[in-house]
């Protein structure tokens, strides 16, 4: 078999090249064949889940340093600072007249005038033959980052970067869409007219401040001009210098990898400088981040993201399920898939969704995530025919048959340690029953099915967003069991209870996330209940009915399900 | 430069210290180098905003002016700038962590065992790319400080994270 540059002896990228496919950093066609692959392969999406479990790791590892902490001394270093703004006012011009007349020795004195005219035969030779080659070179460059940006737009992507434009004490922060078609830019009501004519002499194009293009037009219009082009690691800067007129130089800087312009600045005369850098950027697919329905023009690009579709808008059905994986995302990434419970729900050109926070941070969170993302809208409450009936518990007064509350604290040896012990009993369950829970409600959302119908893209990021979700509940379930089983164990070997055999724990095969995740939730719950009502003090009120025993086994036969079951690396990704 | 600067430098100074200062212990120093290195770091920024320069990010900029500061410390003292074996294993060994929460303490005990067990056994130049992306920069930032292409910092840290995955998943 012939194997790519990319692949392994196995055929998958090696462990790096998933790095960098994870850290964003690959570029190219390099970027495009690890993503399909990733896409479609399981065993690289675990190993990439496994890079991030590696990390994170490693962060909890950091955090749990114990190490002293001093505080700051803010005050004296503030006088520090004040001082030694006093000093350099006129120190450095001192010490360099004194390093002059340091050179008292012939030696260093020879020294000196070898050096000086050295530097004298270098700034000759890039005088006389340096700037046309220069000049050729910076030439080539633009050029380049012309084809590479033609490139992006004839690939129907999106270069998105979020960029600063400062002035004096004006500051302005935006995000720019380039691409084939954009949105008409509104005016800022930040710029002045004095800014306005400084931007239009340099060729700085509000909608596109960034723009290589605009940059060579205003080097061409320059009479008199010399290049000189720098090459640092991670970029190439190119600075026009001007004889005459009001600016004196102008730089552009462009990413080695792609040719990306990322930072420009204008030097003027007497007024103070223009800079513009790149804060971040990203790739993503023309549609899936603008409507085709939105107010489009053609220019080359846009300072303020895409504004939602007047609602007569049409959109698209992959749109709209592109929109429901943003929204999914977005409150899986601070947590509130779990914990505020969304339930989110589609209409013709909309995606709803109604949340229950935990606290008012948590609803400032989620209503700045999803403000971010075009046709999304939240609903104060949620349609009836979505209202779930909670699983029925078996609570209420009870009595066990013995009473494992004594039992537990003749094991644990105090009330205290008891109380702790449920307490955290109970933090630990309801957390894997919400993750599990929200799972299962994925799964049921994005069966097998219905992921097969979805394009590549989105079917990978639901897979991820499900790979997420299942490596925390896998994590999640395998501390909770594991703090559970010595006090479960010990209580099973005092009651001689062995975990019955169960049809229901053979499970034949791999199983898919979603298969896995329905049949992990009851278990999760039962458990749960099962072990809140062995545990809580003994009641003497009628029924009572439940027994110790049945309780004990039933825990067990719940807890051998999880270690057998979702914790084996087999049952992950199964069919998708 | 004026006041308004030297305050605003005060209070990223104040923002930044505690984490400036665990990121160093972290990687070798001792508190007394820790606290010059932050200070020598902070008016660097100072004197290079006054100077009309500006900073994107404070702290990734201080980060790179400290790491380059600490080489220049070290290679006064050594030949080579690295944490080596000894050095590393130390550290790490010297390294308490937190207690665990009350009652799971020896299962919580044994796991942050096994993964200190984990973190020492990586070579010293992984674990300082894993703190230095840990602090949140990208590979190819880590590459520039430390002189090297983005893929040898990439196949070091994914071998450290593969390592430390792993162990979570025997756990």
């Amino acid at each position: 078999m012939n194997r790519k540059p990319w692949q392994d002896r196995d055929g998958h990228p090696p462990a790096d090249l998933l790095l960098l496919h994870l850290e964003d950093e690959l570029e190219g066609r390099a970027a495009d064949t690890v993503r399909q692959h990733v896409n479609q392969c399981a065993a690289c999406l675990l190993a990439c889940e496994q890079l991030e479990r590696g990390m994170s790791r490693f962060i909890a590892f950091r955090d749990s340093a114990v190490l002293p902490t001093p505080a700051p001394r803010t005050t004296a270093f503030h006088e520090r600072l004040l001082r030694t703004d006093a000093e350099s006012s006129f120190i450095p011009a001192i010490t360099r007249l004194r390093g002059l007349f340091r050179l008292n020795s012939p030696r260093r004195l020879a020294f000196a005038f070898g050096g000086a005219f050295l530097c004298l035969v270098v700034w000759l030779s890039i005088f006389f033959l340096g700037t046309p080659r220069q000049s050729v070179y910076a030439s080539q460059i633009l050029d380049d980052a012309r084809s590479a940006s033609d490139s992006l737009i004839a690939h129907s992507k999106v270069l998105n970067q979020k960029i600063r434009l400062r002035r004096g004490n004006l500051v302005i922060e935006r995000s720019v869409h380039h691409g084939r078609r954009t949105v008409v830019q509104a005016q800022d009501s930040n710029i002045d007219s004095q800014l306005q004519q400084a931007l239009d002499l340099a060729h700085i194009n509000l909608n596109d401040p960034l723009n290589s293009n605009d940059f060579a037009d205003w080097r061409t219009e320059q009479r008199e001009h010399t290049d000189s082009v720098k090459e640092t690691a991670l970029g190439v800067t190119i600075t026009t210098r001007v004889a005459g007129g009001a600016i004196t130089e102008g730089s552009l800087t462009l990413s080695r990898a792609g040719w990306r312009p990322i930072a420009r600045s204008v030097e003027f005369r007497g007024e103070a400088p223009i800079e513009i850098s790149e804060l971040g950027y990203d790739i993503s697919d023309w549609p899936s981040l603008m409507p085709e329905s939105a107010t489009l023009a053609a220019a080359p690009g846009s300072l303020t993201p895409p504004n939602p579709p007047a609602a007569a808008a049409e959109v698209s059905t992959a749109e709209l399920e592109a929109t429901e994986l943003d929204l999914r995302e977005a409150l899986h990434s601070i947590g509130a898939d779990v914990s505020a419970a969304p339930v989110i729900w589609r209409s013709e050109r909309t995606v709803f969704f109604h949340a229950v926070a935990e606290n008012p941070r948590q609803e400032e969170a989620i209503r700045d995530a999803a403000n971010r993302i075009p046709h999304v809208k939240e609903a104060d409450k949620q349609p009836a025919r979505l209202l779930e009936t909670p699983p029925a518990q078996t609570w209420g007064p009870y009595k066990t048959t013995p009473p494992l509350a004594d039992a537990l604290a003749a094991k644990l040896g105090s009330g205290r340690a008891v109380r702790s012990f449920l307490d955290s009993f109970r933090v630990r369950s309801s957390r894997v029953v919400a993750e599990a829970t929200a799972l299962d409600q994925l799964g049921k959302r994005y069966p097998v099915d219905e992921i097969k119908k979805l394009p590549p893209d989105l079917r990978f990021r639901v897979n991820r967003l499900a790979t997420n979700m299942l490596s925390s509940l896998q994590h999640d379930s395998a501390d909770y069991v594991k703090s559970l089983s010595p006090t479960l164990d010990g209580m099973a070997h005092d009651l001689n209870i062995t975990a019955p055999v169960d049809d229901n724990n053979k499970v034949p095969g791999c199983l898919t996330w979603q298969e896995n995740a329905a049949l992990a939730a009851p278990q999760l719950r039962n458990l749960a209940n099962n072990v809140s009502l062995l545990f809580v003090p003994n009641q003497t009120d009628t029924p009572a009915a439940l027994s110790a025993d049945k309780l004990v086994a039933e825990s067990l036969r719940a807890k051998s399900f999880l270690e057998l079951h979702l914790m084996s690396t087999c049952q992950l990704f199964g069919a998708n | 430069m004026d006041e308004q600067l030297a305050a605003y430098v005060s209070g990223l100074y104040e923002e930044h210290y505690g984490r400036l200062f665990r990121h160093l212990m972290l990687s070798g120093s001792t508190a007394a180098e820790a606290d010059d290195l932050i200070q020598e770091g902070f008016l660097r920024l100072f004197r290079h905003l006054g100077s009309g320069r500006q900073v994107d990010n404070p702290q990734w900029w201080l980060l790179r002016v400290m790491h380059n500061l600490r080489i220049d410390e070290i290679r006064k003292r050594k030949r080579e700038f690295a944490l080596d074996r000894p050095e590393f294993e130390c550290l790490i060994a010297q390294l308490h962590t937190k207690d665990p929460d009350a009652e799971e303490q020896i299962i919580a005990r044994e796991q942050q065992a096994r993964i200190k067990t984990a973190v020492g056994k990586l070579a010293p130049r992984q674990y300082q790319y894993l703190l230095l992306r840990a602090e949140g920069l990208k590979l190819r930032e880590i590459a520039e400080m430390f002189r090297v292409t983005v893929q040898t910092v990439s196949e070091s840290c994914a071998k450290a994270m593969l390592e430390l995955g792993r162990l979570t998943d025997e756990s």
